[in-house]
């Protein structure tokens, strides 16, 4: 009997598996889960660890019992959807730490949070000081989010009245190399033309440029394979040893 | 559209492959030939256990060995592997009562191998 064999045909099964159901959960980002949400993603990770490895038991129990966690967990999430009232029972809500830089003491130690933790999430958005903060609102994901008070917020273009250029998501035409001929078409050009600016840039292959982007002023950032930054360069190590 | 369609047969074929192969061992622990037939190789030595002829009893636990080993190679994906080693095990002990001609013990082991059989999946 081959232990190795098995647990590799094993680790197959619960890898595409895993990968499946994850897929079928979304696209959450760990920072927005709840704290069940999490817990549910440590479980099902255990059971697929376990129907991998553990040779005493059969694999199928361990595999239905992740799919039954994943398809429970998905069943939540379309009842989170559509019924608010549920979600508010099964997610929680929102709650304010801090308003109008007066720290709510009640509503901290409901959520059994620390000033320590207070705290450190305001020194984490830059915040240093509670009487800045307008509202400090811990989300259900647990990440505090803080609205500094007006006046202590950065000064921006249109308090000045300054008019800016419009500036929206640059279109990727070349990535490692190879031209993105759907990219360019969605931005009626072609070919030609990217190589026309190429060879503007003294290049001759798109093969010899890492990334390439045109922005919505119409500017084309391009970076190569060969950076020309001349010598020395910039070295940001503080200590001797491999990089 | 067929993209999504065809997503979903690949997603759907992966998952009944998996599932197949873990219940795979219902299947693959019936005999393919003549010489992987454990259950026939259990009634023999039984057989010969009952008429007491120990000689013969020997050589269909032997074969037994042979079909077992063949067997546990097969199903060895889908099955407990301390229900494989409880099965070995007992095939073993069987060997040793009827070199021994020990009828209690070897009807015993007879029993153990049965049963470990039908838990087998």
């Amino acid at each position: 009997m081959s232990e190795s064999l098995v647990v590799a045909v094993r680790a197959v099964m619960a890898f595409f598996t895993l990968l499946i159901m994850t897929r079928l959960l979304g696209k959450k980002q760990l920072s927005q889960l709840t704290f069940f949400e999490y817990i549910i993603g440590i479980t099902v990770g255990s059971i697929a660890s376990s129907m991998t490895v553990d040779l005493t038991s059969q694999a199928l129990p361990h595999w239905i019992g992740l799919i039954v966690w994943v398809f429970l967990a998905w069943v939540l999430e379309i009842i989170t959807l559509r019924s608010r009232y549920l979600a508010k029972l099964l997610d929680g809500e929102p709650v304010v730490l801090i308003h109008n830089g007066k720290i709510l003491e009640r509503n901290l130690a409901g959520t059994r949070f620390r000033m320590a933790d207070l705290m450190e999430q305001l020194r984490q958005r830059s915040v240093f000081n509670p009487a800045d903060v307008e509202f400090a609102i811990l989300e259900t994901g647990g990440q505090v989010s803080v609205l500094k008070k007006a006046d202590r917020e950065p000064v921006t273009p249109r308090d000045l009245n300054i008019p800016v250029q419009y500036a929206g998501i640059p279109t990727e035409l070349i990535v490692d190399g190879e031209v993105i001929d759907q990219n360019l078409q969605q931005v009626n050009l072609d070919r030609n033309w990217l190589l026309g600016e190429l060879a503007k840039l003294g290049l001759t292959d798109p093969k010899q440029v890492m990334y390439a982007a045109l922005d919505t002023s119409g500017k084309l950032y391009v970076d190569t394979y060969h950076d020309r930054l001349g010598n020395p360069t910039v070295d940001i190590s503080d200590y001797q040893g491999p990089n | 559209m067929w993209q999504r369609l065809a997503v979903g047969l690949v997603i759907f074929f992966t998952l009944a492959l998996f599932f197949v192969i873990m219940v795979s061992g219902a299947y693959l622990k019936r005999p393919f030939g003549s010489d992987d037939d454990v259950v026939g190789r259990m009634k023999e030595v039984s057989a010969a256990i009952d008429k007491s002829r120990w000689e013969e009893a020997e050589k269909a636990a032997h074969k037994l060995d042979v079909a077992w080993k063949k067997v546990s190679a097969r199903i060895q994906i889908s099955s407990e592997k301390d229900e494989l080693l409880k099965f070995g095990e007992s095939v073993q002990k069987l060997k040793a009562s009827l070199k021994a001609h020990d009828r209690g013990n070897a009807l015993l082991e007879i029993a153990v191998l049965r049963s470990t059989w039908g838990e087998l999946r």
